[in-house]
């Protein structure tokens, strides 16, 4: 694609309480995946495939691990002439702001600034808490042959992937694929065996963007982007986009715990990391992960600088993890730099990152209900189980 | 301070004794140990040594090294003032420059070093295998008012008469070099790691190009006949020259080692290498691994018994891998079996092909080469 063509807005601001302690120091964008992704990779490696110079990235509070990861960008070379990481923070502080004080104006200059600086034609615009691994550059040809001023990307999925769901948005699209009705918060009764999840993604040109936030800017309307082009939406002619690969959709613990654990099922780790698009990460310079004469490996994933002693069955294990002689990690979670003393047992559990438990702990959950160890805490010799 | 001491990494060599290993590729980019090449040894060290012009002297099948080389982000040398250059033979006014010898190499790139201006230049070979703090042999030539500080390594003295052999009086002064003696004096071996004060290298050189063509050979015997001081500076720790089949073969092995005196893990002295992405590595059900190393990328479903399995490697249902090295971006299919090998880098292996070397003879199997379902075997 030509330079310059496409630009990105990245909202990370969306809400992670039913993550728990996983995001009380990180936004959902920055969660690791997969044992050396963070889920915000994703969208940065769909618009480093379609040639993005420069994406926006609109955060709720610090953005520190944010920061941490991306760094300039140039591993999604966003790091280029005319192009660049443009990160925005304490977005939650300016919306209470605005709001306390009945501010009016200037909400939206940030976008405004960057997306007539970034001289693109097109912008995608995307939430953060859906991983899909998309090629913008189809949707980008998909646009350029309707006369739609959008297009909005979904993925079909079985009704039991939305009902219960009342965040999730649903699409009813007609027979030339323009997108007709919305139905919001799950509130509908799908009648049929599959339903048309909103991605929350969207293509448009930049002038449709900036003519949103003008019109959001007149009501007085101080949202997230991808709120504000919620709310016009159907005001447009919207094109829909059917996406076909792998989804996740990561609201609370267990979305998390089963994405993750989804990757040890080979279709949905091939389609979302063996096809055409190779998913870019920031590199780390990690030696090979070590197996012990007694390691004892069954289904699962690992990440490099890895020691391992003792038995992983049906687990991801992230970056530098050290797992001693007799320990036992079946159905589990655990993030970089962990520490697992021998004999240690853990089931169903998550450990974010730096855990260390202590030899002979068990730690154990259940499939529905996986125990979450919060970054850097130390498991002494209780007895965890629910 | 800046560039008060610039490296340069003699990685023109062809390894020879390496066979189809360095066909293509020169032998400081030899992939070692599921993740690095030879070079990142050097190139690692001279960044955590805090030297951060590094200068690669190349010419033989340099594409590869070169391109895993870049201008040195990998090891963090990408900085103001820093930065590592390929420097290859090339052609000026006096006609061409093809690199006749180390010391050779050197003299055909005085007008980069000048460009620097050092005080010191480090010089180093692309091919061998350990950590070394380089700032602490430099204070050690500043100490002695050195013209040339040479890295030493203690040998069994059975074993020193294949080496250069420096004998030193008690103040550690070079008063002579034998270059593989039938009578060692004693037994400590030149690791081919120079320091010089470079206004004199630079004088030598330019005075008798013709007649200084390689360090050990002419210019330390010259140096030493002329009265400069040359020192010896004694490192003791993990050295390892690859230089053989078998040796690479054994370093690596060596590498399997999680208490390897190289302390791969120690995050105070990394070996950086040029990183690629790859997805987690993928172990499935009733695959087997023991003793072995994993790279990312790799896919294993059948049995790794000691063994370095680098990135981006298939290994298919049934197939058993043994004491050996597959580099990066093989295919084993199934049923295979794979002991005492070492497999290039992109190769592939059908189903149920037997590739055996012995202990004392390791078969190789070539880049990109494909081996068929038939027997493979080195007596």
């Amino acid at each position: 694609m030509r330079k310059h063509e496409l630009c990105a807005i990245l909202n990370v601001a969306e809400d992670d309480t039913e993550l728990g302690v996983l995001t009380k120091k990180r936004p959902i964008a920055s969660l690791p995946f997969a044992c050396r992704y963070r889920i915000i990779d994703f969208n940065l490696s769909n618009i480093a495939h379609a040639d993005a110079k420069s994406a926006a990235i609109f955060i709720a509070d610090s953005g520190r691990s944010l920061y941490d990861h991306i760094r300039s960008g140039k591993c999604w070379d966003l790091d280029s002439y005319g192009g660049g990481i443009f990160t925005f923070s304490q977005n939650r502080h300016k919306k209470a702001l605005y709001e306390a004080a009945s501010r009016k104006g200037d909400f939206y200059e940030d976008h405004l600034a960057f997306l007539t600086r970034s001289k693109a034609n097109y912008v995608f615009v995307a939430g953060s808490k859906i991983i899909a691994n998309l090629d913008l550059v189809d949707v980008i040809k998909k646009h350029e042959t309707t006369p739609c001023e959008i297009v909005r990307i979904y993925k079909e999925v079985p009704k039991a992937e939305v009902i219960n769901r009342p965040k999730e948005r649903l699409f009813t699209i007609n027979d030339s694929g323009k997108i007709t009705n919305v139905v919001e918060e799950g509130r509908v009764t799908i009648d049929t065996e599959t339903a048309l999840l909103d991605m929350n993604m969207s293509v448009l040109k930049v002038h449709t963007l900036i003519d949103i936030i003008k019109r959001a800017e007149a009501d007085n309307l101080n949202e997230d982007i991808t709120d504000i082009i919620n709310h016009y939406l159907l005001d447009y002619c919207v094109n829909s986009y059917e996406y076909k690969g792998y989804l996740a959709n990561i609201e609370s613990v267990k979305d998390y715990y089963n994405a993750n654990i989804g990757m040890l099922n080979e279709e949905n780790f091939n389609e979302l990391f063996h096809n055409q698009l190779p998913v870019i990460t920031k590199t780390q310079s990690g030696v090979p992960t070590y197996f012990s004469e007694n390691a004892d490996i069954n289904l699962s994933q690992f990440a490099t600088g890895c020691e391992v002693y003792g038995t992983v069955e049906e687990s991801l294990i992230f970056r530098k993890v050290n797992i001693h002689e007799g320990a036992k990690i079946k159905n589990s979670i655990i993030m970089q730099g962990s520490r697992i003393g021998a004999g240690a047992i853990i089931e169903y559990a998550i450990l974010d990152k730096n855990v260390v438990v202590e030899p002979g702990v068990r730690i154990i959950g259940t499939r529905d209900n996986p125990i979450v160890i919060g970054k850097d805490i130390t498991v002494h010799a209780y007895f965890w189980n629910i | 301070m800046k560039n008060e001491i610039i490296a340069l990494i003699l990685a023109g060599g062809k390894g020879s004794r390496l066979g189809k290993l360095t066909q293509d590729i020169a032998k400081p980019a030899i992939p070692f140990g599921g993740k690095y090449r030879i070079i990142d040894f050097p190139l690692s060290n001279c960044s955590n040594s805090g030297i951060n012009t590094v200068g690669v002297m190349t010419q033989y099948e340099p594409f590869i090294l070169n391109e895993h080389i870049g201008g040195g982000e990998s090891w963090g040398l990408d900085i103001k003032d820093g930065g590592a250059s390929i420097l290859q033979p090339y052609t000026s006014n006096e006609g061409e420059k093809w690199f006749k010898g180390t010391a050779n190499s050197v003299f055909q790139n005085i007008s980069f070093i000048d460009l620097k201006h050092p005080k010191y230049v480090l010089i180093l070979s692309g091919d061998h295998i350990y950590k070394m703090d380089y700032r602490m042999m430099l204070e050690t030539h500043k100490k002695n008012n050195a013209d040339c500080t040479i890295a030493v390594i203690p040998v069994p003295l059975e074993e020193a008469s294949r080496f250069g052999i420096m004998n030193t009086n008690n103040d550690g002064q070079i008063i002579e070099f034998e270059e593989k003696p039938a009578k060692p004096k004693s037994n400590l071996a030149s690791m081919g790691i120079y320091i010089f004060t470079w206004e004199k290298l630079r004088e030598y050189l330019r005075k008798a190009p013709d007649a200084l063509v390689d360090f050990g050979k002419d210019v330390i015997p010259t140096y030493l006949r002329n009265g400069e001081r040359l020192y010896a500076y004694k490192y003791e720790g993990y050295w390892k020259d690859v230089g053989t089949i078998n040796s690479l073969w054994e370093a690596n092995m060596e590498f399997l080692d999680p208490n390897h005196p190289l302390k791969i893990r120690d995050y105070e002295w990394q070996i950086f290498s040029k990183n690629v992405v790859s997805p987690p590595l993928f172990i499935h059900h009733n695959a087997k691994v023991n003793n072995s190393i994993i790279t990312d990328g790799a896919i294993i479903r059948g049995d790794i018994l000691h063994s370095v399995i680098s990135g981006d490697v298939y290994v298919g249902e049934n197939s058993i891998i043994k004491d050996s090295v597959i580099m990066a971006g093989t295919k084993i299919g199934s049923g295979a079996f794979v002991e005492y090998a070492i497999i290039g880098e992109n190769a592939s292996v059908a189903d149920n092909a037997k590739i055996r070397g012995t202990p004392d003879n390791i078969l190789v199997i070539g880049y990109e080469e494909s081996v068929g379902g038939e027997y493979h075997e080195k007596a």
